[in-house]
């Protein structure tokens, strides 16, 4: 049993404390679903639970106590409380540690000085535990990202330990890694011996397994405590006013005056059929409601583009038509060659074999500045781009370096400082911008020569639920300017707010279409290693025709007459 | 078969036949030396390729020696030899270009010989040598090693942002303008890699990194019999060439001081 | 204010820290990554330095500092520029057509270069002008060495003898100089919030 007693952690250099008088009680056996607005303190929570706070790091304030099976943290050595609780953390790459699986998963167990026969059962067990078993003599390269957490989890249950957290584990993950550690935990609840602490925002696919929802306010301290029906229920405006991710279903629930609010997909699926009645009207009524392939003339034409690093063939043969003013979606598993293609139509790779044609214009006779004039290309890190030391240098090096001349510049970097809302900032340093911001920026950096084409690789990796609405605005802002907006994207949820889709898999196009035609191929979703999104997955059990793959979607067509 | 060999025992290995290459005073010696050096590198069964591709940079290098030595080497040492070329008022003297021939061929023994460890050594391995029969602390041994798997990470992380100064418009060719990105990428890499040590720190004392003074190990680091015969075949080849070039005559003097 | 700081945080952990925490060895480790793949290993560095030669130590060794300069000023330990040398030497073994050489010369450079920091700095002054100095003694007996452990350079122009003398001295304290620059530019981003360095210039404002 864990018990936090009025806990207060705030970090050196911090005015308000992360967590602020906090008591919780986590009882064995139960999983809870720990949520708050970004930067409430829940991966401060989880770092005090088995010590790390105040052990590995410094913090000004600890006051308070947490006590794990009746021992204070602070008092006990990390040899005693890391077999008790172990933490999976948001990043594969940051927490496995070793080159190999077999020594990923021994680290633990050898810090211990367990027996050498006694670690190799252990590491056995383990990895048969998440479905890893026969990898121990794989490189630390080899592996997905999906099976990195699931080896990361290996190496916490090498500790058996009772309780086990999960920081976001899923955020850094393509679509089939996010199904491989859900499986993973959800094998895990089903053992039933341990008490396990998620934090996610892919609720939808875990709202089954979960027993009790904690809610942290902005200030990290207790907002709502109990059974998630109860919670989502009781406060879901206050949930929703705060920012914190909600279910999927429960925001369609809301949306169509549903009471109770669905929690689960299951109850959103009975409740639906309940509400939609025998009015319901399954696959093929030959209605189309706001759906529409986009058609018209094409901003980039690809005809047979073939890539390869040294032997290896990135991409085959890829051909399609991304149309004007769309947003334009690249999906496909990791390795499946999207940045690869996103650089090649940013010119940042020779174009060698196929033909690319540009607004009309043939890209091999176009000046690399003409290029660079009419597609840019965002990376996925912002911090990648920069290179000065406060945002108003970062803009004035990309105007020089666009060959603005000196009167013009400073202009045109006032004119993004204000259409980006970073005028305040000017003269802070880049890095030290919060997560939109420095999206903004990266974005404002780029815009200075004003592309008519902008791509982003995953633009939404890695963000929280504000950010990637945030991002999402941005997009649609920008695609409201008249531009075409391409994005490579892991997030099914932003693929499906585009128009066009292009699938990709080890370097070939699978299918392309609108989104709604492509998510309801079965086929092409399991060839692709994807994943529906929560509210497609309800309206594929519900048997809907055209496929609503948003909130917004879902809600227009019950209201059509069709279903009335 | 040399990738099997435990790491310290192959520097044990090749260190005195360094030192020996370094002390040569003449070319015949280091240039032997070379010789068994690929000798071992081929029959311990390293591709030829990797072979070279090591020796053709290193070969450039060496030209370099050669080159530059005659120009800068002391003149009254070499002055009573005999004259080969004249370009201006400078004299190349026989004894000037000797000198170059021998720094050349020291450098290349020394790093022929040193292939044999670094070619057939993966780095964790060594690492975990020196924690094991080395007595390096094993806090320090494994942080190297979490901070040696980010290496190629990293690497692609440059990549990823030299690309992205690409797109912005902000890359120069030439050696100043290399020089110009490398210190640009520097902070962005720095900062992404510290974020990423920080992190990794907090997974490994989630495990209970360091707990106690000692740890136990899955995998021993052995040696065996091979390993010593390995060290014992190189000193005695290196012993034949020595005693066969001395009695040919050609050993040139073995010290620190350089002499014609 | 320091005192207090200082000692609200003793009082969280009551466990006795090692003299160096993981996270601090870790981040000197990477330090030493990224410079072993940025600098250290780029090619054309080795080509420009090793064609001079003679000289090719002297300017190797200086930039091995770089790293560790850019360690000691930030984490103010013992021992971090000696970790930092070997660390990038073992980095650059397999990029580099050096073999294990370069690790001699990182433990070289590590070896005087903590001398050389223990000597000026104690570990606790690490203004400009003591990092400096540091860098220019490390030059100095890092050539004191090479003259000591090869009498070679016997067949050099004494002009170019001091030559060489000079440019170790001066790639050292370069090196240093640009160590100190690019930690206060990552100080800047914020990173080094929970180094020494970061902690000293927030009990500075
Ligand atoms: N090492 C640190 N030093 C200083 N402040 C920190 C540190 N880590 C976190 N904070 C701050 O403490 C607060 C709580 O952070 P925490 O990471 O626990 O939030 P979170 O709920 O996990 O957020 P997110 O949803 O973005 O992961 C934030 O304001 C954050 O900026
Ligand atoms: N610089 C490179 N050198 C060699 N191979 C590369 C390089 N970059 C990518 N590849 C390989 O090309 C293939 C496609 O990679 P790419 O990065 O385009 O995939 P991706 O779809 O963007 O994957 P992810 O979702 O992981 O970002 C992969 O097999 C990858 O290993
Ligand atoms: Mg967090
Ligand atoms: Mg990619």
């Amino acid at each position: 049993m864990i018990a936090l007693e009025h806990l207060t952690v705030r970090y050196v250099g911090r005015r308000q404390p992360a967590l602020a008088d906090l008591s919780l009680t986590l009882h064995p056996g139960e999983t809870t679903l720990l949520l708050g607005p970004s930067g409430c303190g829940k991966s401060t929570l989880a770092l005090t639970l088995n010590g790390l706070i105040p052990h590995s790091q410094d913090v000004a304030t600890f006051s308070g106590r947490v006590m794990v099976n009746g021992c204070d943290t602070r008092a006990t050595p990390p040899s005693s409380l890391a077999p008790q609780v172990g933490i999976v953390f948001q990043d594969p790459e940051a927490q496995c540690v070793m080159w190999n699986v077999a020594d990923e998963v021994a680290f633990g167990p050898e810090n211990l000085c367990l027996p050498p026969e006694e670690i190799r059962r252990r590491v056995g067990e383990a990895l048969a535990a998440v479905g890893m078993a026969g990898w121990e003599g794989a490189s630390a390269w080899q592996l997905s990202g999906g099976q990195k957490q699931r080896v990361a989890l290996a190496s916490l249950l090498a500790l058996r330990p009772r309780v086990i957290v999960f920081d976001e584990p899923t955020a850094h993950l393509d679509p089939q890694g996010v199904r491989e550690v859900f499986a993973a935990i959800a094998a895990l609840k089903q053992g039933g011996d341990h008490t396990l602490i998620l934090i996610e925002h892919r609720l939808d696919e875990l709202m089954p397994m979960i027993d009790r929802v904690v809610v942290l306010g902005a200030r990290g301290e207790l907002i709502a405590d109990g059974a998630p029906h109860a919670v989502f229920n009781a406060h879901f405006d206050d949930l929703r006013a705060l920012g914190v991710w909600l279910p999927q279903v429960t925001l369609l629930g809301a949306r169509l005056g549903l009471r109770p609010l669905p929690v689960t997909l299951e109850q959103a699926e009975l409740a639906l059929r309940a509400y939609v009645g025998s009015a319901f009207h399954p696959i093929g009524n030959g209605h189309q409601p706001e759906f529409r392939a986009a058609n018209g003339p094409a901003a980039i034409e690809a005809h047979a583009l073939t890539y390869r690093y040294g032997a290896r063939e990135a991409l085959r043969e890829v051909s399609f038509a991304a149309p004007e003013g769309s947003l334009w979606a690249v999906i496909g598993s990791n390795g499946a060659g999207k940045s690869t293609l996103a650089r090649l139509l940013a010119g940042l790779l020779p174009l060698r074999e196929g033909a690319l044609v540009i607004r009309g214009r043939d890209a091999r006779r176009l000046s690399a500045r003409d290029w660079s004039r009419a597609v840019g290309l965002v990376f996925q890190n912002p911090e990648h781009q920069f290179v000065a030391a406060t945002v108003r240098d970062e803009l004035r090096l990309s105007a020089r370096a666009a060959g603005l001349d000196a009167g013009r510049r400073e202009q045109r970097v006032d004119e993004l400082l204000e259409r980006f809302a970073l005028a305040r900032y000017a003269n802070a340093n880049p890095f030290t911008l919060s997560h939109g911001e420095k999206r903004r920026l990266s974005v404002a950096t780029l815009l200075i020569t004003d592309q008519p084409i902008l791509l982003f690789d995953e633009p939404t990796f890695g963000q929280d639920q504000q950010n990637a609405q945030a991002i999402q605005a941005l997009l649609a802002s920008l695609r409201a300017e008249g531009r075409t907006i391409g994005v490579i994207t892991h997030d099914m949820a932003l693929a499906a707010h585009a128009q066009h889709v292009l699938v990709m898999h080890q370097g070939r196009v699978l299918a392309q279409g609108a989104p709604e035609s492509i998510f309801a191929d079965a086929d092409v979703l399991r060839r692709a290693q994807l994943l529906l999104p929560p509210i497609g997955e309800l309206g594929m059990r519900l048997g809907l025709r055209p496929l609503p793959l948003t909130v917004e979607a879902f809600a227009k067509l019950a209201q059509t007459p069709a279903y009335a | 078969m040399l990738e099997r060999r435990n790491p310290l025992s192959k520097i044990v290995a090749v260190t005195p036949l360094m030192a020996i290459a370094a002390l040569a005073g003449d070319v015949y010696l280091p240039l032997a030396l070379t010789g068994l050096a690929l000798f071992t590198l081929l029959v311990g069964g390293v591709a030829p390729k990797r072979i070279l591709g090591a020796l053709i940079p290193l070969a450039l290098v060496a030209l370099g020696f050669l080159m530059l030595y005659p120009l800068i080497v002391r003149r009254e040492l070499v002055m009573h030899t005999p004259a080969i070329a004249r370009i201006g008022d400078l004299v190349i003297y026989a004894g000037a270009l000797r000198f170059g021939l021998v720094a050349m061929a020291r450098v290349l023994a020394l790093v022929s010989l040193s292939l044999i460890f670094s070619l057939t050594t993966p780095v964790d391995d060594f690492v975990r040598a020196l924690v094991q029969q080395a007595r390096v602390p094993h806090r320090v041994g494994y942080a190297a090693l979490a901070a040696l798997r980010f290496a190629p990470l990293l690497r692609d992380e440059l990549a990823q942002i030299r690309a992205a100064h690409r797109v912005r418009g902000l890359a120069r060719s030439g050696v100043v303008g290399e020089l110009a990105q490398a210190r640009r990428a520097l902070v962005p890499l720095l900062a992404s890699a510290i974020r990423r040590a920080e992190r990794a720190a907090l997974a490994m004392d989630g495990r209970a990194f360091g707990a106690y003074p000692q740890r136990t190990y899955l995998r021993r680091v052995t040696l065996d019999w091979a390993d010593v015969g390995l060290a014992l075949l190189l000193w005695a080849a290196a012993a034949a060439i020595i005693l066969a070039l001395q009695a040919l005559g050609w050993l040139g003097p073995l010290s620190f001081v350089q002499r014609v | 204010m320091r005192g207090l700081g200082i000692a609200m945080e003793r009082q969280a952990s009551v466990l006795k820290r090692p003299l160096w925490t993981t996270r601090e060895l870790l981040t000197a480790m990477v330090i030493a990554v990224v410079f072993g793949i940025a600098v250290v290993s780029s090619t054309y560095l080795y080509a420009a330095v090793l064609g001079l030669g003679i000289f090719a130590r002297s300017a190797a060794t200086g930039l091995f500092f770089l790293p560790a300069a850019f360690a000691a000023y930030v984490l103010r330990k013992p021992g971090a520029v000696l970790l930092v040398c070997v660390v990038s030497g073992l980095v650059a073994i397999p990029f580099t057509p050096y073999g294990l050489l370069v690790l001699g010369i990182g433990g070289l450079t590590g070896a005087i270069g903590e001398l050389a920091t223990w000597i000026v700095t104690r570990y606790r002054d690490f203004g400009l002008p003591r990092l400096m100095a540091t860098g220019a003694l490390a030059g100095l007996i890092e050539f004191g060495s090479v003259l000591a452990s090869s009498l070679r350079s016997t067949p050099l122009t004494p002009a170019l003898v001091v030559l060489a003398t000079a440019l170790s001295v001066g790639a050292f304290v370069v090196a240093a100089l640009a160590g100190y620059a690019l930690a206060n530019a990552v100080q800047r981003t914020g990173v080094l919030a929970n180094t020494a360095l970061g902690r000293e210039q927030m009990e500075a404002q």
